[in-house]
């Protein structure tokens, strides 16, 4: 065992098994681990979808061009704008494809003129500042639309999204801990005879603790091992229930979903050693 | 080897239990501590396994000052110690087996040569047919006889025993008495405290007679005239 092995006498001597709470302590780590599993699954999955928005946007580029230009001076100025590094397409929309778009938003799209629209396929490397100087230069009247405006609304939504799961994990954890906390206390409380058994045949600070501390790793990851399993399913699920989903789950998420309560045992076990350490001098 | 310079024990402010007490035990000697209750006898044995801290004076045990040492030296040294209370303190959720065992535990799993030996110490005892049992169904001597056997198990250097043939039948009381003379013999240093007059008789080793918090007299050795 991780903290030493201990014989069946020792183990039976000082265990926390006797408390209700504690033998309870293994499904609460099952269903915190569960949250914490699934929200991060979540928070991955959220980051993959966003991430590929993210990238099919930026790579998207309309100009809207008044009336009066010419489908030549389109043309020729195309040619300029297309050799600019970054430029990947480029494609002038005919009008009964602008009207298509107009139409949502204008009932009478059909009745007047319709605007020139040119649409770009772009990447990284295109220096907007120099471009869109370009495009201004060359036609004065444009409208350079990108998603830019939309992009930094949907991050700040997405990084409140993970603000919140990150805050929920962090009350999980501190759940984790208090419950630890007060149910080492109470355990080793109710046992102090035996404590103070073992402390007069002998037994070190770092025996007791140690012995305490075997209880609740094993307990731990029972309940890590338990959560695992379910939020494995429960993913497996999400994924026959929303195929649109399955891209986005990478093996990233499972990783994460899979390690995230792994904390939650670190923690609990953090906190015995902390809860003990202090106790086993009170003795 | 155990020694005990102008040591004082006070409870509280007012509460003096020891006065002033001196002695030494030399290894391997066998000693009684007699003396009337609320001499102070248990709280020579709590200083004695450093459950208290004597407010005047120093202990000298196993070549070290009992105030100098830091936690996991009183550990250590408590390891060459076997205690046995006056109350079997057994703890109730172990077996007499489980019970006995537990000083040999604090270093591991069981060997199987550790494991025979308590099992040698509770034929020894005579609850070889109670190994199992637990220790609310043992009678009170069962329990005493229990309670030692866990205090010699891991033949410590250094037993105390407070009152340990208190609950126990004379026949019973005198094995017990051997049990402890056989292991003076292999070196242990013992010190017993026991109001038993014909134990005190049986076995003459030489008596601290504690009244009122200071030792009031030393009774030389004598002869250990062995009776089986």
């Amino acid at each position: 065992m991780i903290f030493g092995t201990f014989d069946a006498s020792a183990r039976k001597a000082l265990s926390l098994n006797k408390d209700r709470v504690f033998r309870a302590f293994t499904i609460l780590i099952v269903i915190l681990g569960w949250v914490c599993g699934i929200g991060t699954a979540g928070l991955v999955t959220l980051e993959n979808v966003y991430g590929a928005w993210q990238l099919k946007q930026r790579s998207q580029l309309t100009l809207y061009l008044s009336t009066d230009v010419t489908n030549k001076e389109i043309e020729e100025h195309l040619v300029v704008l297309s050799s600019y590094e970054g430029v990947e397409s480029s494609k002038v929309l005919t009008d009964v494809e602008t009207r298509a778009l107009l139409e949502p938003y204008f009932e009478n799209a059909q009745n007047f003129p319709v605007p020139k629209v040119v649409e770009f396929d772009v990447t990284q490397r295109l220096n907007r500042l120099q471009f869109d100087g370009k495009v201004l230069e060359l036609f004065p009247t444009a409208e350079i639309d990108d998603a830019r405006s939309v992009l930094e609304s949907v991050a700040r939504a997405v990084r409140a999204t993970q603000g919140v799961t990150l805050a929920l994990s962090g009350i999980v954890f501190a759940i984790v801990a208090f419950v630890v906390s007060l149910v080492v206390r109470a355990g080793v409380r109710g046992q102090s005879k035996s404590l103070k058994m073992l402390q007069y045949m002998g037994a070190s600070d770092s025996f007791l603790i140690r012995l305490i501390l075997n209880q609740v790793f094993l307990r731990a990851s029972l309940g890590w091992a338990f959560s695992t399993v379910i939020v494995a399913v429960t993913l497996l699920m999400m994924m026959i229930g929303l195929p649109e989903l399955v891209a986005y789950m990478r093996p990233s998420v499972w990783i994460a979903a899979a390690l995230v309560p792994v904390g939650l045992v670190i923690v609990a076990l953090g906190m015995t050693y902390h809860t003990m350490k202090h106790m086993v001098k009170s003795f | 080897m155990i020694q005990l310079d102008n040591v004082t024990l006070e409870y509280g402010k007012s509460t003096r239990v020891l006065n002033n007490v001196s002695f030494q035990l030399e290894s391997g000697s066998f000693h009684f501590l007699t003396g009337p209750s609320g001499a102070g006898k248990t709280s020579i044995f709590k200083l004695m396994y450093m459950d208290l801290l004597p407010s005047e004076g120093n202990i000298t045990l196993f070549g070290r000052n009992t105030k100098t040492l830091d936690r996991d030296e009183i550990s250590m040294m408590r390891r060459k110690m076997g205690l046995v209370f006056q109350d079997s303190n057994l703890l109730p959720h172990l077996s007499v087996r489980e019970n006995v065992a537990l000083p040999l535990s604090l270093h591991g799993p069981l060997k199987e040569e550790q494991t025979k030996c308590v099992n040698e110490i509770l034929d020894w005892v005579g609850l070889s047919h109670r190994l199992n049992a637990c220790p609310s169904t043992l009678s009170g001597g069962e329990k005493q006889r229990a309670a030692i056997a866990r205090a010699v198990v891991s033949r410590p250097r250094f037993l105390i025993a407070d009152e340990p043939t208190g609950n126990v039948d004379d026949e019973m009381a005198r094995r017990i008495m051997y049990l402890f003379a056989e292991l003076n013999k292999h070196g242990t240093t013992v010190l017993i405290a026991t109001h038993d007059a014909s134990i005190l008789k049986a076995f003459p080793y030489p008596r601290l007679y504690l009244r009122g918090g200071n030792i009031i007299k030393k009774v030389p050795e004598q002869t250990v005239k062995r009776t089986a």
